[in-house]
């Protein structure tokens, strides 16, 4: 009933100025009854009446966003709204203290435009736009107005990167939970962050999930909580501070870069500030697009480093050709955010088994610092870990890390699988890269992490550049011996390994050959992974191979490649 | 099973997998664990949820609503249903909007009140009564989709019209009598009714699920036969039989 009364109200609103019979009918009683639609006519055309009701109440139903022409008459201050984070880390990058995007939208805009539709919403600094609710008929006299420059249907729900079965359930630490602890930060060399006293001491994360229900009551985050790390709270779906509560997504993300578990770090990042977003919402949709801009634009005004953001939208608004890191709001907000200073760093999507099986957005764009899972008992990608490349051909994922972790739910330690928990072990260890390296711009930091990566300079469309290693955060220029070397008859090209001979007790990461043939732009063609048991590892015929064409092959650490013509 | 016991079970296997291989080429003792081509086929998605083109089968369940003719030709509600199967196809032309065409089996059951006055199809009255019309339906209806969805069906309203072919029309009675004695009479292919029947019809869904109501718009007496028609509206709901991701 609720949903039928909210739609005629809706209508009335709607065909009011279009003066039907319908609204004629409901003016002359007090009380409305859905026969009246009906009244005087023959069935036909209550019928029809019917149907033009219904058009007029779904027209009344879009959310959009409204963009303006310019920020005429405003004026802004950096030192008042800006926390003092925020501008040092302009300072510190060399960006202006502010620039238009920084500035408020204009109020009397938003008036104008709130008088032509049922509600206005989050005002968006960065885009100068707002977002409202508002049908096709009032949409079209907006768009006239003398300063709107044009308009867009909002996003619809977005996915949190993870599976999980009860994240509420402690599960105990079995045997396999205790060892994935530990290999969880060790896969990517904790021990030389450690040893050089870096946990992400001075950076300031944001974090952008679907809530953090115990996080002020739990062990894990005692330490965050009693040093007065959390800076800043905000729950963008219900406008309030409160987000210690709701979906427990958040909590276990916040424990991969912060939590520590009977004094075991769970991840990098326990020396860290953060800011906690809430911006998603599992029952309701239509709304985290929203909330994930104006998440956005609240972490760079309280002094956000990096953003830690492990949802995704796909095939609900997008098709796959518009993965390219320019259609979405979110992906142009992250390349946005870049532009400003902060690193975001984003999960991949689990949609590899499904049909969709590529990344999402804001995955996609280029300033983003994408996500990769991996298994860890195999050693490499993850099954549901979703593709890369975008739409338009870069490289995506940039990293990986493990899809299978160790988390701290609301009521005890869990383990939980997905790229959402990948990216806050990775985003962890940017806080500890930036740590180590103060002086680094965003985006040099990024290239630092991609290079950190254990398979670079080797990459595919899985991968990325592999597990980030700490040790080429510390040790940058260590160069890995030639593990292998190309041999070529007049029919094939091979591949044999140098020195090896296979063991049992080596870990099933280091029997795996990565290798990939290239086009002459740079596009990855085909990859593979083996695992190799003798020396003669891979051989090819050179029919295979079109001219320009490279074959690249990683093996423990090692990277070289060959085509038909000289390599440069 | 544990999961580091799974790992060496898993190695396990390699190793006889390479053992095994092993005997007839070197090469072929290695192990392909993943293997991914993205060299162009040529071939573009064109099927999907809201891809060129999408079939799929859906079951439906209406209430026969709306007034009859007149006193003589009243229903009981609530038990005169309108359960049907059939598939949809949708051809999608632009972001919004979309052309297809449903084929459905429908059942049309109408339970006639029984009381004074009632005319159809006679004035006896029964202790039960009650027509069921099968038909075969071709829809042809246009979709706009809400909203801005990628390969996802979301939101959306057809409109479209129907045509009815009734292959089988049955008029059912039940009379209890004094001594407790119940017969069961029907009619088969009752000569009054028109075969041809054709209307319009609209539908709001989310994903799978759809709210329709359908107007006849035909008659489905003969006028020779002078009898009072059956209401012409019917709503209920349709479950599309697709994934909804």
């Amino acid at each position: 009933m609720f949903f039928f009364y909210t739609k005629i109200i809706n209508s009335q609103q709607t065909a009011e100025s279009e003066n039907t019979e319908f609204i004629a009918c409901y003016k002359k009683s007090d009380k409305f009854t859905p026969t009246m639609i009906f009244k005087g006519k023959t069935g036909l055309q209550s019928f029809l009446a019917g149907v033009l009701l219904f058009l007029s109440i779904q027209s009344g139903a879009q959310e959009y966003w409204v963009f303006f022409r310019d920020k005429k008459g405003c004026t802004f201050d950096p030192y008042a709204y800006f926390d003092v984070k925020a501008i040092e880390r302009r300072l510190k990058q060399g960006l202006p203290l502010c620039d238009s995007t920084d500035y408020p939208v204009n109020e009397e805009y938003i008036t104008a435009v709130k008088s032509l539709s049922d509600t206005t919403g989050f005002a968006s600094r960065w885009f100068n736009a707002v977002a409202v609710t508002t049908d096709e008929y009032r949409l079209k006299k907006i768009l006239q107005l003398p300063f709107v420059l044009s308009a867009e249907p909002m996003g619809l729900q977005s996915k949190l990167a993870s599976v999980q079965d009860d994240p509420l359930q402690d599960t105990g630490m079995t045997v396999y939970m205790k060892e994935l602890l530990e290999w969880q930060t060790l896969r990517m060399d904790r021990h030389s962050f450690e040893n050089a006293g870096l946990d992400g001491k001075g950076i300031r994360i944001a974090i952008f999930d679907g809530g953090y229900p115990n996080l002020d009551s739990s062990l894990a985050f005692k330490h965050l909580v009693q040093g007065k790390r959390i800076i800043k709270t905000w729950d963008f779906v219900r406008n309030r501070e409160d987000v210690y509560g709701y979906n427990p997504h958040g909590l276990l993300v916040l424990s991969c870069m912060a939590g520590i578990y009977h004094g075991k770090k769970m991840g990098f990042a326990s020396g860290a500030e953060y800011l906690l977003a809430r911006t998603e919402i599992a029952a309701e949709s239509f709304r985290e697009e929203k909330n994930w801009l104006a998440a956005m634009e609240w972490a760079d005004q309280n002094g956000a480093d990096l953003i830690n953001s492990s949802v995704g939208y796909t095939y609900h608004r997008y098709f796959k050709e518009e993965m390219n890191g320019k259609t979405s709001m979110v992906s142009r907000a992250a390349n946005m955010a870049a532009r400003k200073g902060m690193l975001v760093i984003n999960a991949i999507g689990n949609e590899a088994t499904d049909a969709w099986q590529i990344l999402c957005t804001p995955a996609d764009a280029d300033s983003v610092l994408t996500v990769g899972g991996i298994d860890p008992i195999t050693g490499y990608h993850m099954e549901i870990s979703s593709f890369g490349p975008t739409a338009d051909r870069r490289m995506k994922p940039n990293v990986s890390a493990f899809a299978d972790v160790v988390a701290m739910g609301p009521r005890g330690v869990v383990n939980v699988q997905g790229t959402s928990f990948s990216c806050p072990l990775v985003c962890g260890f940017a806080a500890c890269a930036w740590q180590a390296n103060p002086e680094m711009k965003n985006m040099e930091l990024f290239k630092l992490i991609e290079q950190s990566g254990d398979l670079y300079p080797y990459f595919d469309y899985a991968h990325g550049y592999g597990v980030p290693q700490a040790s080429r955060v510390i040790y940058k220029n260590k160069v890995p011996p030639p593990t292998f070397a190309f041999v070529l008859s007049t029919e094939r090209i091979s591949v044999y390994l140098r020195d090896f001979k296979f063991s049992a007790d080596e870990r099933t990461s280091q029997l795996l050959l990565y290798y990939n043939i290239m086009d002459a732009d740079g596009f990855i063609e085909e990859f593979h992974v083996l695992i190799v048991y003798q020396g003669e590892a891979l051989s090819i015929p050179l029919s295979r191979f079109a001219p320009g064409q490279k074959l690249n092959v990683h093996f423990r650490g090692y990277t070289s490649g060959w085509s038909l013509k000289p390599i440069d | 099973m544990k999961k580091g016991i799974r790992a060496h079970i898993i190695i396990a296997f390699w190793l006889i997998c390479a053992g095994l291989a092993g005997t007839f080429s070197p090469l072929q003792a290695q192990q392909s664990l993943m293997s991914r081509n993205l060299r162009p086929t040529g071939h573009k998605e064109n099927y999907g949820m809201n891809l060129l083109h999408f079939v799929h089968l859906y079951g439906g369940l209406g209430m026969i609503a709306g007034p009859s003719e007149n006193e003589g030709g009243r229903i009981i509600y609530g038990v005169s249903l309108n359960p049907e199967v059939g598939g949809r196809y949708k051809l999608r032309v632009s972001r919004h909007h979309a052309f297809g065409a449903d084929l459905s089996y429908t059942l049309y059951s109408y339970k006639i009140s029984q009381k004074p006055g009632k005319t159809l199809p006679d004035t006896i009255l029964h202790k039960a009564e009650r027509f069921i019309f099968s038909k075969i339906t071709l829809g042809i209806y246009h979709r706009y989709s809400f909203g801005r969805v990628g390969n996802y069906i979301g939101r959306f309203l057809d409109i479209g019209v129907y045509g009815d072919w009734i292959h089988y029309s049955d008029h059912y009675f039940r009379n209890r009598y004094d001594d407790g004695l119940v017969i069961r009479s029907h009619v088969s292919g009752l000569d009054y009714i028109r075969n041809f029947q054709y209307g319009a019809y609209m539908r709001f869904g989310i994903t799978r699920y759809a709210f329709f109501a359908r107007y006849r718009i035909s008659d489905y007496f003969a006028p020779s036969a002078e009898l009072p028609e059956l209401p012409r509206f019917t709503m209920g709901i349709q479950v599309g039989l697709h994934k909804v991701n």
